[in-house]
């Protein structure tokens, strides 16, 4: 018989299992983009209010180089949290692990059963019979010058003696051969990724360039 | 895993559901960076599993993994002539 661990590995889709987890990996990788983009337009319409934000430190500065004062160049207009610099972090799949487990169980059981028996009886027996017989016979003769009445008789006896002897075998044999196959498999398919931030796409993020307003002569 | 996370309540969503988050943000262990009752949302620091209970609220719109770049503050030097 062949091998039937060997006819289950080759059953395995191993190809669609691979194509299926790719696919299912690149729905959510691009869900995660999704996401990212949706944070990245939350992000520039929250506005922080104007005068909230520190742009620059003016620092005014004497002859000698010693800080005279020192005032806070705040936003003038309302400032995005993207523009604030708060970006939204995006992901990506670096590592993906089929881990493919399965058992298979293969067995064979063999059943012989074979019983015998046998019995043995002499039977054996004597008997003896006798029969007699009673018996008569007539007959009638007329003899015209002479009366007379004639008959008959008679007695018969029969004997038998015997024996007889039996020799009684009786025998039996049954046997049986059988064989139960069995198989059973089980499996376990565990898909690990790895998810890690990857730099955000070119654009997907814009430059902010802050250019604080002069702050007086220099 | 710890993650920053931007929370954007819906435009719809009143104090209480403001509190609400905050109150689940607090009980679970999560850094609350910035926030604005006015704007409705949050930045956090937090767990991968409080963010993603957060994320199923029904009065919750978005929330997103969200980076803090670099960000220096200016130093403008100024020097007075006499």
């Amino acid at each position: 018989m062949a091998d039937p661990v060997n006819a289950i590995v080759k059953e395995i889709p191993f190809a669609e299992l691979v194509r299926k987890a790719a696919l299912a990996i690149a729905d959510g990788q691009t869900a995660l983009d999704m996401n990212s983009v949706q944070t990245a337009q939350t992000l520039a319409d929250i506005k922080l209010d104007r005068d909230s934000v520190i742009l620059a430190l003016v620092e005014y500065t004497k002859e000698d180089g010693s800080i005279e004062r020192v005032e806070t160049l705040m936003n003038e207009q309302p400032l995005s949290l993207l523009a604030y610099g708060v970006v939204p972090t995006f992901y990506e799949f670096t590592e993906t692990v089929i881990d493919l487990r399965f058992w298979v169980h293969f067995w064979v059981r063999s059943t012989h059963v074979e019983s015998s028996s046998e019995f043995n009886k002499t039977l054996s027996s004597k008997w003896e019979a006798s029969r007699k017989t009673y018996g008569g016979g007539g007959g009638l003769s007329l003899n015209l010058g002479f009366f007379s009445i004639g008959g008959g008789g008679g007695y018969k006896k029969t004997e038998a003696k015997g024996s007889y002897e039996v020799d009684l075998h009786v025998s039996s044999h049954t046997a049986y051969d059988s064989q139960v196959y069995g198989l059973s498999a089980s499996a376990a398919c565990r898909l690990t990724t790895t998810l890690k931030p990857k730099p955000a796409p070119d654009r997907a993020v814009p430059q902010i360039i802050t250019k604080p307003v002069a702050a007086g002569p220099s | 895993m710890q993650g920053t996370y931007l929370i954007k309540l819906r435009d719809d969503s009143n104090e209480a559901d403001f509190m609400r988050v905050t109150g689940f943000l607090q009980s679970n262990k999560a850094q609350i960076i910035m926030a604005s009752r006015h704007g409705n949302w949050f930045i956090v620091v937090a767990n991968q599993q409080s963010a993603d209970v957060i994320k199923k609220m029904h009065i919750v719109k978005c929330v997103g993994g969200v980076t803090f770049r670099k960000r220096e503050v200016r130093i403008i030097r100024s020097k007075k002539h006499q």
